[in-house]
């Protein structure tokens, strides 16, 4: 699988601040690869350095095979992005404000390819109202909806669910499952786990401008022992003792059921030792719990 | 550059209230006595004096209809008056925290950061340059110089001067004031720091070989063909190194 976006031993300093040390990354083609870390660890510089927004201190970094400080404008082209903090145009309303990044962006057909993003997140709605009288969760819909703006290769979102309402988060997932089944990539950082968790193939976690842990993240599970499964039932003592008899020991008691923290592949094990047992439970789903991930990780590192 | 200069141009009517205010600020700026400070929106017939009575009437005669009208205006009045407004417009169309919206739009497409900082630039020029050619449209159209009995030659032989004066005093601003916007981040000291350093600048008592050199001074002399390229090229000079030197800070520049 090719390398889109490659960044070896990349460092950024902010006068005194260091906002990103000896940062090194590979993001394969067609993955969703999740950035995550605390406030304030350097993942919006990282996406501003492969953008082209910020010049790196020191290291390397490509997008495309191109360095982002010098050939952004050929970056841009199979390539789209949305920070955390979007500032819009404040006087020109949403219309407007697609249209032009489309004739920015040199789409055919200026307007309908506003339309057609505006849509994806209903933002033609209320697009004729200059972009000042706009509610921080619609300021975020318009800024995802010039971010999908004429379907880029590579999209680099940073902390795109926050303010936006749950159907506008289903959507941008919808969207982001669309767009990986058709080999797109997406980069998207945020500090909590959201919807786009699940859809997630590759993610690194930074702290402190460093990154602690990295790499696909079913091999970072079996790594860690991060693969989860929950299970919906009425009858949670049962349940667990009867798991606790097939052999496995690490349950967590919830509301709706129980979580069961498992080796890879053992969902049908699970599932078996239920049956057997007329347990009336059913497995919802199998997950891996990516903060197990990172907090494992952040012990290990020195 | 073409897609980003009329946007630059347009969009949210900056540049439309900048030209307004110059555009005010030039027929208010005057001190000819008998309009006591007020322009064309205060003329008042009663306070003109009868041309028929002067004795001499091309003597000393300067139009009256307004100061933009006015040949014999004063370059210094011009200057105070409509370098704040050309620092205004420079700090609105450069100044990064200003306007970050529509920055960060640009940074996050394809637009590169040459075309980006001339679309600025020359939507800057269009919009300093409109209300002059706008005002020498109307000199020409109505400052007749027979209607207002002034001299002919001042009237028709100066006036290529004085707007050639006047858009280069202009051209001085916008070197000085895109300068300020470009390298200074806070919008305040972008607006503030050109006009009080050449105040200061002038309020000094320089040897007047140097301190003629200083704006808006060798602008009061065009009417002295002789001493006018002498005398302003110096600050054209700078204005244009000033230019050059933010076209390399902006192209450079992060836009975090």
């Amino acid at each position: 699988m090719n390398n889109i976006v490659v960044t070896e031993n990349l460092w950024k300093h902010f006068g005194r601040t260091v906002a990103l040390q000896d940062v090194s990354l590979e993001v394969p083609e067609g993955s969703l690869y999740l950035l995550i870390g605390p406030n304030g660890s350097g993942k919006s510089t990282l996406l501003k350095i492969l953008t082209g927004v910020v010049k790196p201190s020191k290291g390397n970094v490509q997008v495309f095979g191109l360095n982002p400080w010098k050939q952004r404008t050929k970056l841009f082209q199979r390539t789209r992005a949305m920070f955390e903090d979007h500032p819009l145009p404040a006087l020109a309303t949403g219309q407007e404000f697609l249209t032009y990044m489309a004739k920015l962006q040199g789409l055919n057909n200026p307007k309908q390819a506003a339309l057609k993003a505006a849509q994806l997140f209903d933002v033609n709605t209320f697009w004729d109202r200059p972009t000042r009288v706009y509610s921080s969760g619609m300021k975020r819909k318009l800024a995802l909806a010039q971010a999908f703006l004429g379907n880029p290769d590579l999209l680099i979102l940073d902390e795109p669910t926050v303010t936006l309402d749950q159907n506008a988060r289903n959507q941008l997932k919808d969207l982001i499952q669309k767009g990986l089944e058709n080999k797109k990539t997406f980069i998207i950082a945020a500090h909590v786990l959201a919807e786009s968790e699940e859809l997630a193939t590759h993610t690194a976690f930074l702290a402190d401008g460093k990154i602690h842990v990295q790499g696909r993240i079913q091999d970072l599970a079996n790594q860690y022992g991060a693969s989860r499964i929950t299970i919906e039932t009425k009858n949670h003592i049962q349940t667990a003792k009867t798991l606790m008899d097939a052999g496995y020991s690490n349950i967590t008691i919830t509301n709706q059921g129980l979580e069961l923290a498992v080796p890879p592949g053992e969902t049908e094990k699970v599932s078996k030792a239920l049956q057997q047992n007329q347990t009336e439970a059913k497995i919802t789903k199998t997950w891996i719990d990516l903060w197990t991930i990172y907090k494992q990780a952040i012990k290990k590192t020195p | 550059m073409r897609k980003v200069f009329p946007w630059e141009l347009l969009s949210g009517g900056k540049p439309y209230i900048i030209l307004l205010i110059l555009f005010l600020l030039m027929y208010v700026a005057t001190d000819y006595p008998p309009l006591g400070g007020g322009g064309v929106a205060n003329y008042d017939p009663k306070i003109y004096p009868d041309p028929f009575k002067i004795e001499d009437p091309y003597r000393g005669q300067v139009l009256q209809i307004g100061p933009a009208l006015d040949i014999g205006w004063n370059a210094f009045e011009v200057w105070w008056f409509s370098f704040p407004v050309v620092i205004a417009l420079a700090v609105l169309l450069f100044s990064y925290d200003i306007d970050r919206g529509l920055l960060r739009t640009y940074m996050l497409s394809r637009a590169s950061r040459t075309s980006l900082f001339i679309g600025k630039l020359a939507a800057m020029f269009v919009a300093v340059y409109i209300p002059l050619v706008v005002s020498g449209a109307l000199i020409l159209a109505l400052a007749d110089p027979t209607l207002f009995l002034a001299d002919p030659l001042l009237v028709w032989g100066g006036l290529w001067l004085t707007l050639q004066g006047w858009a280069l005093m202009m051209y001085v601003m916008v070197g000085f004031s895109v300068f300020s916007a470009v390298a200074l981040k806070k919008p305040l000291y972008a607006f503030v720091t050109p006009y009080v350093a050449i105040y200061a600048i002038g309020m000094v008592r320089l040897p007047p070989e140097i301190g003629n050199l200083i704006p808006p001074r060798p602008f009061i002399f065009i009417d002295h063909v002789t001493r006018f390229w002498s005398d302003v090229w110096p600050s054209l000079a700078t204005a244009t190194a000033l230019l050059v030197l933010s076209y390399i800070i902006f192209t450079r520049m992060e836009q975090p």
